[in-house]
């Protein structure tokens, strides 16, 4: 798994908002400035359709900003309240080809406010890398007695490249299929300091971007857009400039 | 500004509790039998019990019981204690006050136990005894569940309630704070992981006479009002170097803690899930986890039709392992892969010194050496190494005397020296007590001076 402080996501949710059209509610209610409340035993689901149509990604983050009096610090081991997620991913064919479940908890390593029990967990992880056939994520409260908000739940995709992409874009430019274009980064339009490069097919507005990384003058490693940061020393190999 | 309190006719009476439900009581009143001929109590705090920091110490008692009637004469097969007359038995010692009430004087239980007979009778029958803390100390580490960004007194209460104790029969002081990156527990007993964690928060940890364990800091918040005693009620005194405190240098080792990036904590490969409820017990995971992020569990292709039959999923975390359920709504079983998800912390294992009381001899056998699983960041060590070494200047000279003092005085408790000579004067902080019920009533005192 790449580090995940080296993983891009994107800023929109594939989840819709919070309102009572998209959400199914069981013992639960959705306040006119879109806040969840789950009552003890009660449960939202959601199953986006458009959102994740053909939706491909390497990397999911998955962020709750909530609040409950029942929430302590044995939270961070135990699934009480959870987030039941079940992906379904399709092959290229279109046919069902792979299911994970997952159960999230609510974790409190990020406080909002500790006094108010209000905290934002994130959890990131990696997804079988194919396309989304369907999605259902569910908030159930299997606490006791004490209620839980939620002021904001999101999934995000990594910004990324899948692997069969990238393959194809080798594929395309080792077969001469299809021209390729490749770019040239600058810092700042002085055209001094290579700030990038990036391969990219022709009609496709898709890139394979590598960013260099300075550190003191000095070349410390590669980002990518496809979520793998390649520290130099780390390079696989050496690229023979004399060809 | 008040005097302390001097014995006033108070008398001791002992009751012994046996796993039969039988009662035995004798007192220090009683002329004919069952006569509580000599006790001797010592009630410590770990400052001059043998470890320089106030760590947990527990209590002992000697009593010397005239029992004409032979009943609690180990061979005695007709006695009504025949058979339970072992180690264990619970002696609850009561203070006898002038005006008739009573109160509390300590919760012990025995450890040894004899009788001499002699010109054809039994002379006395001596019982030792050690308080609840040395019984819970020898108890093994309960299972707990793991804790991340915690506060140790929550650790504390996890233990207590881990070994069977009910919330009040433990106190915690508010004052003790010391928040843990992650939760550990150091060592095997209890007794171990309550000294690491007393250590860490320089703190005592004891028991009251009404059998509440107590954990306060090792100096505790002087009083408005610090009754005094006057010089001429003392005697046999000494005044010396505590032993256990005179260090040059103090030395920690402790871990500075960092919270890593999402890791796979376990995985189990084609783990076979039967229809209906699995119960996955004891998955081990690192004992330095942090936190769980969640339980992904997929099937292979050749099982795929059955991925979709994966209904609830559970889990709960504790230290070193993971308990997991996933119920399947399958009619047959199936592999499924399953990942757990989570952060562990990542340590770096560090050393700091601090000179006590600006001491500049070179001396290297004088070295404090401290290590602290509960020290988690520089900042946390930088403070408590500074605490650690301010607090053994402080307690470097001890004073020992006799006198008379009421039974009602407690250790942890200060007391002011006043008409003696100059260097004697200030106020104390009473450490330790040994009292002597018999013929003739007195009270050994240890005392370290506070300023």
């Amino acid at each position: 798994m790449a580090r995940t402080s080296d993983i891009k996501f994107n800023t929109t949710s594939f989840l819709p908002v919070l309102n009572a059209e998209n959400w199914v509610l069981t013992n639960a209610t959705i306040s006119a400035e879109g806040v969840l409340t789950i009552n003890p035993g009660g449960s939202a689901v959601c199953e986006p359709s458009q959102t994740i149509i053909n939706l491909c990604f390497q990397y999911c983050e998955v962020v709750v900003d909530y609040q409950s009096v029942g929430i302590t610090p044995s939270n961070n081991f135990r699934s009480k309240p959870k987030i039941l997620i079940r992906e379904t991913y399709k092959n290229n064919d279109n046919a069902i080809d792979q299911i994970m479940s997952r159960v999230l908890g609510f974790n409190v390593f990020k406080e909002v406010s500790a006094e108010d029990k209000r905290y934002i967990d994130t959890t990131i992880f990696k997804t079988p890398n194919k396309n989304l056939a369907h999605y259902r994520i569910e908030i159930r409260n299997t606490l006791e007695t004490e209620d839980i908000i939620i002021y904001n739940v999101g999934a995000f995709s990594s910004i990324d490249i899948s692997a069969d992409q990238v393959g194809g874009v080798i594929n395309d430019v080792n077969n001469n299929n299809r021209p390729a274009s490749f770019k040239v980064y600058f810092n700042d339009g002085s055209y001094s300091l290579l700030s990038g490069l990036s391969a990219s097919m022709a009609n496709s507005s898709k890139e394979l971007k590598f960013k260099p990384i300075y550190s003191n003058g000095l070349l410390g490693s590669i980002e990518t857009n496809f979520g793998i940061t390649y520290d130099v020393v780390n390079i696989p190999e050496p690229i023979d400039l004399s060809t | 500004m008040s005097s302390i309190a001097m014995i006033d006719g108070q008398q001791l009476k002992c009751k012994l509790t046996f796993d039969n439900g039988k009662v035995y009581e004798c007192s220090t009143t009683n002329t004919d039998d069952n006569v509580l001929q000599t006790a001797r109590i010592n009630e410590s705090e770990g400052i001059t019990s043998g470890n320089p920091l106030g760590i947990m110490s527990s209590n002992s008692v000697n009593l010397s019981i005239l029992d004409s009637a032979g009943v609690l004469v180990l061979t005695n097969a007709s006695s009504p204690y025949a058979g339970y007359m072992r180690n264990g038995v619970k002696i609850e010692l009561t203070l006898i006050n002038k005006d008739g009430s009573e109160s509390p004087f300590g919760t012990y239980y025995t450890d040894d136990w004899d009788t001499k007979r002699s010109n054809g009778g039994y002379d006395t029958t001596n019982l030792n005894g050690k308080d609840y803390l040395d019984y819970i100390g020898n108890m093994e580490i309960p299972e707990l569940d793991a804790f991340a960004s915690v506060e140790i007194s929550e650790l504390l209460v996890a233990i207590f309630e881990g070994i069977g104790l009910k919330s009040d029969q433990y106190y915690i002081n508010p004052s003790l704070n010391l928040e843990l990156t992650f939760s550990v527990t150091k060592g095997a007993k209890v007794r171990d992981t309550l000294n690491a964690i007393a250590n860490a928060l320089i703190a005592s940890i004891t028991i009251s006479r009404n059998n509440v364990i107590q954990v306060n800091p090792a100096f505790p918040e002087q009083p408005a009002d610090i009754p005094v005693l006057e010089s001429h009620y003392i005697s046999d005194t000494t005044i010396g170097h505590n032993r256990d405190s005179q260090y040059n240098e103090v030395r920690l080792d402790y871990v500075a803690v960092g919270i890593q990036e999402s890791v796979d904590l376990a995985k189990l490969n084609s783990y076979r899930l039967a229809p209906g409820p699995n119960s996955i017990d004891s998955v081990e995971i690192p004992s330095n986890t942090q936190g769980i992020d969640g339980i992904f569990v997929s099937c292979s292709a050749t099982h795929l039709n059955y991925a979709a039959l994966i209904g609830d999923i559970d889990y709960t975390g504790y230290q070193g392992g993971i308990s997991i359920s996933i119920e399947s709504l399958a009619e047959e079983a199936f592999d499924a892969d399953i990942v757990v998800s989570g952060r562990t912390s990542g340590s770096t294992r560090k050393s700091i010194y601090a000179k006590v009381g600006g001491n500049k001899s070179i001396n290297t056998g004088l070295t404090l050496m401290l290590t602290s699983e509960y020290i988690q960041s520089d900042a946390i060590a930088k403070k408590y190494i500074a605490d650690v070494a301010e607090y053994l200047s402080k307690i470097a000279a001890t004073i020992r005397f006799n006198c008379l003092l009421s039974p009602v005085i407690e250790t942890s408790s200060y007391v002011q020296l006043e008409n003696t000579v100059d260097t004697l004067n200030g106020i104390y902080l009473i450490t330790g007590l040994s009292f002597n019920f018999s013929e003739t009533y007195s009270v050994d005192v240890t005392a370290i001076k506070i300023s």
